[in-house]
């Protein structure tokens, strides 16, 4: 494996029947970047990342993460090895409050099981309020705290996403997988965001982001990975990927039609 | 487990320490309900929690009602012993039938659990040298708490206060369970499985594991079932009981494990006082019980704690009292 690099996917490939949603699919990901995979619709960069995290499993292909096989492992094995996620359309815990979601947010970083919990020992209640402070620490940073005890399906669509990317950020993970997360937003709102993505950066976590933004994705990402109908077109530093011919033609392409 | 919570355990325990004295003629017509609302209990948080149906909670009730009766009857065992290996094979038959249907996603458990169910009615009945057949076997021993054997009728207030500090113990279990990292883990399932398993939720190992306590639940009331009636016959464990828990569970209202307690009490206590309305009650029994399904799906208890939180809120003198805040 590279040195540096945090996750490494090769020859990676998935079939749905006759369907190439991936084929031949490689990066790698350099640890503490922010890699971004961009292609219009359809070309398969939802599928890459349910592959990731174990919501579909490849056809072919392998997925190395910090040195250790991934592919074919269930969501929670690739949770606990440190791969975190938002989805597209949001998928909160509808019936929990802001707090409960982010809480189960931090599921592995507890311990607890079924007699811990009947018993309520001492350790566990210990957990409960360390894993309670590390929750609320996140939504500070989200600047959503104050709606810690709202259930979480009264909040408009904006405070949603963020507290999905509280629940996500909660897991402490390595490597933070974000699908479209400017979806929605204006101008403003996505600044905000990109500024966010940055922070979280700047930690050390490395973002693998699926945006359409393009503005966001050139503004803050290190690596753009190209895909279209599922096959891999271009790789490089976002300069270098708006001045590629194969990609402009793509999405001129797709705005012609 | 949160103010609320404890407040209910305190008001409840004081309910039926109060209720022999206050209602002597009325009060061992809950025995049998408290027996209900301890599978309930176990059932809500299968239903409730994880989402998952058992169409077989009736056999897990008759496997510790038999082996309560059957190794205190014809092995002289201690019913406190006797529970325990009651537990045991619920465990081993639960984890028998869970592992393989809730491996996968979709409603296999509820059929493997109807199968299940049927078997066992078929087993009590059949197997007669083992379970008395359908005449079944009586001469169980009672409990003997702290020295008092609990014999009815003179004992029922032991009994009754037997039965239900079971209850509240069923009750501080799952409390405990629900306000932890494993509730909330449950919960999530429920709302939604796939995002559960990609935050690092081992969706079927919890599936099963809550399955079994819930079994389990079933099975000591099924015990105490045994040593409070001191007979068993195949009866009370048919797959028509199991879907009367479930149904108690939805009327009592599935999203807290209160709803159990209220909903065996409920339809426990509806067709006695309906009693006088002789062959009329039955179809007062199920309009009420279609009328709760069809207009509170919450269920009772959710639905009068709406109900209280909406009138607070349109009754007038609340409109009185908030010019005066602004003062």
């Amino acid at each position: 494996m590279t040195p540096d690099a945090i996750l490494e996917v090769r020859e990676l490939s998935k079939r749905f029947g006759g369907v190439h949603a991936l084929e031949g699919v490689e990066c790698i990901v350099p640890e503490g970047q922010v890699f971004a995979v961009i292609g219009p619709n359809g070309a398969g960069k939802t599928t890459f990342f349910n592959c990731l995290t174990g919501v579909t499993r490849p056809t072919t292909g392998s997925i190395r993460f910090q040195n250790r096989p991934l592919a074919g492992l269930p969501s929670h094995r690739i949770a606990e090895a440190g791969i975190a996620r938002t989805w597209q359309t949001i998928r909160l815990f509808e019936h929990m409050t802001v707090l409960e979601n982010v809480l189960v947010g931090c599921h592995t970083r507890g311990s607890t099981g079924f007699p811990g919990a009947i018993l309520r020992l001492p350790s566990q209640r210990r957990e409960e309020r360390r894993l309670r402070e590390a929750a609320m620490n996140h939504l500070q940073r989200l600047e959503i705290a104050h709606l810690a005890h709202r259930p979480v399906s009264s909040l408009p669509f904006l405070q949603q996403r963020r507290v999905e990317l509280a629940r996500a950020l909660a897991a402490e993970p390595k490597l933070l997988l974000l699908d479209e997360p400017a979806a929605g937003l204006n101008t403003r709102e996505t600044g905000q965001l990109g500024e966010l993505i940055l922070s979280i950066r700047e930690q050390g976590l490395t973002v693998l982001l699926v945006e359409h933004d393009m503005s966001l994705v050139m503004e803050i990402s290190d690596q753009v990975l190209v895909l279209d109908h599922g096959v891999p077109i271009a790789e490089g530093p976002p300069r270098q990927i708006q001045e590629n011919e194969k990609v402009i033609a793509i999405y001129l392409g797709s705005e012609a039609l | 487990m949160g103010l609320k919570n404890l407040t209910g355990l305190v008001l409840l325990s004081l309910a039926v320490i109060v209720l022999p004295y206050a209602l002597p003629d009325f009060y061992f017509k809950l025995i049998q309900i408290g027996i209900y609302a301890l599978i309930c209990i176990g059932l809500s948080l299968l239903l409730g929690y994880a989402g998952q149906i058992s169409l077989g909670h009736a056999a897990f009730y008759a496997l510790g009602a038999y082996t309560s009766a059957i190794l205190t009857v014809r092995y002289g065992w201690s019913p406190w012993l006797a529970v325990w290996v009651g537990i045991g094979l619920t465990i081993i038959l639960a984890l028998a039938i869970g592992i393989p249907s809730l491996r996968l996603q979709g409603h296999y458990l509820a059929m493997a659990t109807l199968a299940f169910g049927e078997i066992a009615f078929v087993v009590a009945t059949a197997w007669v040298a083992l379970t008395g057949g359908p005449s079944g076997f009586g001469h169980i021993p009672k409990w003997n708490v702290f020295g008092y054997r609990l014999v009815p009728p003179r004992a029922d207030q032991a009994i009754f206060y037997f039965v239900w500090a079971a209850v509240i113990l069923g009750l501080l279990v799952a409390l405990n369970l629900i306000n932890s990292r494993v509730g909330r883990a449950l919960r999530a399932i429920h709302d939604g499985e796939q995002a559960a398993d990609v935050l690092g939720i081992p969706t079927a190992t919890y599936k099963i594991k809550i399955f079994v306590l819930s079994a389990a639940y079933a099975s000591v009331a099924g015990s105490i079932y045994a040593h409070v009636s001191g007979y068993v016959n195949p009866g009370p464990f048919s797959v028509e009981h199991s879907i009367l828990f479930i149904t108690m569970v939805i009327v009592g209202g599935m999203r807290t494990v209160w709803g159990g307690v209220a909903g065996a009490c409920l339809m426990g206590l509806l067709p006695e006082l309906l009693a006088d309305l002789e062959h009329w009650r039955f179809a007062i029994y199920g309009l009420i019980l279609l009328i709760i399904m069809m207009f509170i799906p919450q269920g009772i208890l959710l639905g009068v704690r709406d109900l209280i939180a909406w009138s607070l809120e349109k009754l007038p003198f609340r409109k009185a009292d908030s010019p005066g805040e602004t003062e």
